[in-house]
């Protein structure tokens, strides 16, 4: 199973600062918390566009920090909700909370990533 | 440089400012279109990267005031945003953006397009040819530089001050100033069009000779005019070209070379108008001695109504100190330079 998150990509957007990264990771995931709220109660009031704008909002966050599979399963949701495909999109939000509780604890990535490289990741 | 980030999205404008930070930009993030506007409006900021999607106003919309506006210099916008293809570039282009990435960013190619827009900037020619152009019309004019050194100075503080009175709050802003500040030495730029024997003569001219020499106006006018239509990126003629036209109009419409009137004379030239007055008050002349603040300011307030705009000749009165700060600043450079 790939890494919830690609460090190496996050860490790269960060200018390698691992700290930053860490930090950045954090807001994430506490932002993504509200989100998935909010996704649920447009889920549950069957209100499409606004499942649309919050997977939308989740999509554009999760590029950002390199979390390729919540990024994926919100550019899915996005898409049935804008079709107006609701069917699956329970399914698909259910993946999303299965990849969140993934990123409880990313510092352990992030020690790996250090460990890794043979130098420490230095401002380019 | 200093550049403008705008996102709704915290941590995006967080890591936009993070990276650029490392590569050496001063950078500023804005949480919204409107807050970026108003930022921009200070005249600070040339580069924008600008997020797509942001409620209240969008990133497409803030592009299009921006383009609306007359700004001192060119604003150079990258938009940044989740949406592809073609079609969008497309729209994002329209709306006046310079250019256009796809989020997620990558800090090294968001680099590398914002130094082209640095290119860009410095490319453009605006302060040189402003530069030459004045240096033109120094060569041409009998008192020295320093009375357009004076002369822009006190046109920014009128300007200033002005931008205070609830009136002209839409109008008049950092650009604004700045703009006056850029363009207001240009104003006598048609006297290179007067000949020798008007412009040069020791003594009172004739009434044919005056009338030549008001012709300064609408020669600096025209010549601005066929710059700026050639030049339609180039804004600041605009203003160059109402202050050359206009800085002898006078309020009550008795001035020349139109005979304008009131509202009609654009406040650029009202400003200018007062400026060059109390400068040449202030200024030992050939035809006269040098006056002292105070009777420059009897004079100004004299006209009020008749040759100057009230709000201009408040505007002074509010800012005298300044004017006399600037007078003597001027004052120990040239005791300075001997
Ligand atoms: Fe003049």
């Amino acid at each position: 199973m790939a890494d919830p998150v690609d460090m190496q990509e996050l860490v790269a957007r960060c200018m390698g600062n691992v700290e930053f990264a860490e930090r950045v990771l954090a807001k994430f995931r506490a932002r993504l918390d509200e989100d998935l709220l909010e996704l649920e109660k447009a889920v549950r009031a069957e209100d499409a566009p606004g499942i649309a704008r919050v997977a939308h909002r989740i999509k554009g966050a999760a590029a950002n920090v390199a979390a390729h599979g919540l990024r994926e399963r919100a550019a899915g949701i996005e898409e049935r909700a804008a079709a107006q495909a609701l069917a699956d999109v329970t399914r698909l939000i259910d993946e999303l909370r299965n990849e969140r509780l993934r990123l409880r604890d990313t510092s352990s990535l992030v020690a790996s990533l250090v460990s890794a490289s043979s130098s420490p990741p230095t401002a380019g | 440089m200093r550049v403008l980030v705008v996102d709704d999205d915290g941590i995006t404008g967080e890591m936009l400012e993070n990276s650029l930070g490392r590569f050496g930009y001063e950078v500023t993030v804005a949480a919204d279109g409107k807050e970026a506007f108003d930022l921009i409006r200070s005249g600070l900021y040339r580069l924008v990267v600008c997020d797509w999607e942001m409620p209240e106003m969008s990133g497409l919309e803030l592009c299009r005031q921006v383009r609306q506006r007359r700004w001192s210099g060119y604003i150079y916008v990258i938009i940044l945003t989740g949406h592809g293809g073609v079609g969008n570039v497309v729209c994002g282009l329209d709306a006046g953006a310079d250019d256009y990435l796809t989020k997620p960013f990558q800090p090294d190619e968001l680099g590398r397009r914002l130094r082209v827009g640095e290119r860009v900037l410095s490319l453009e020619a605006r302060d040189l040819t402003i530069f030459a152009l004045a240096k033109l019309a120094e060569s041409r004019d009998i008192e020295t530089g320093v009375h357009l050194e004076r002369m822009r100075e006190y046109c920014r503080i009128l300007a200033e001050e002005i931008s205070k009175c609830e009136e002209y709050q839409d109008v008049v802003d950092g650009q604004y100033v700045e703009l006056i500040y850029l363009t207001s030495p240009l104003h006598d730029i048609g006297k290179v069009g007067i000949p020798d024997r008007v412009l040069l003569k020791p003594g009172r001219l004739t009434r044919e000779e005056f009338e030549i020499m008001k012709q300064h106006t609408v020669i600096g006018g025209n010549t601005l005019n066929a710059a700026a239509m050639a030049h339609p990126e180039a804004e600041y003629l605009l203003m160059a070209r109402d202050i050359a036209l206009t800085h002898h109009e006078r309020f009550d419409g008795k001035g020349y070379p139109r005979g304008l009137s009131g509202e009609e004379i654009p406040l650029c030239g009202r400003i200018v108008a007062l400026a060059d007055v109390y400068d040449a008050l202030t200024s030992k002349r050939i035809y006269k001695p040098e006056y002292s603040h105070e009777i420059a300011k009897a004079i100004i307030m004299d006209a009020e109504g008749t040759q100057f705009d009230p709000a201009i000749v408040s505007a002074f009165l509010n800012r005298e100190l300044d004017f006399l700060a600037v007078r003597r600043q001027f004052q120990m450079r040239l005791a300075a330079v001997g």
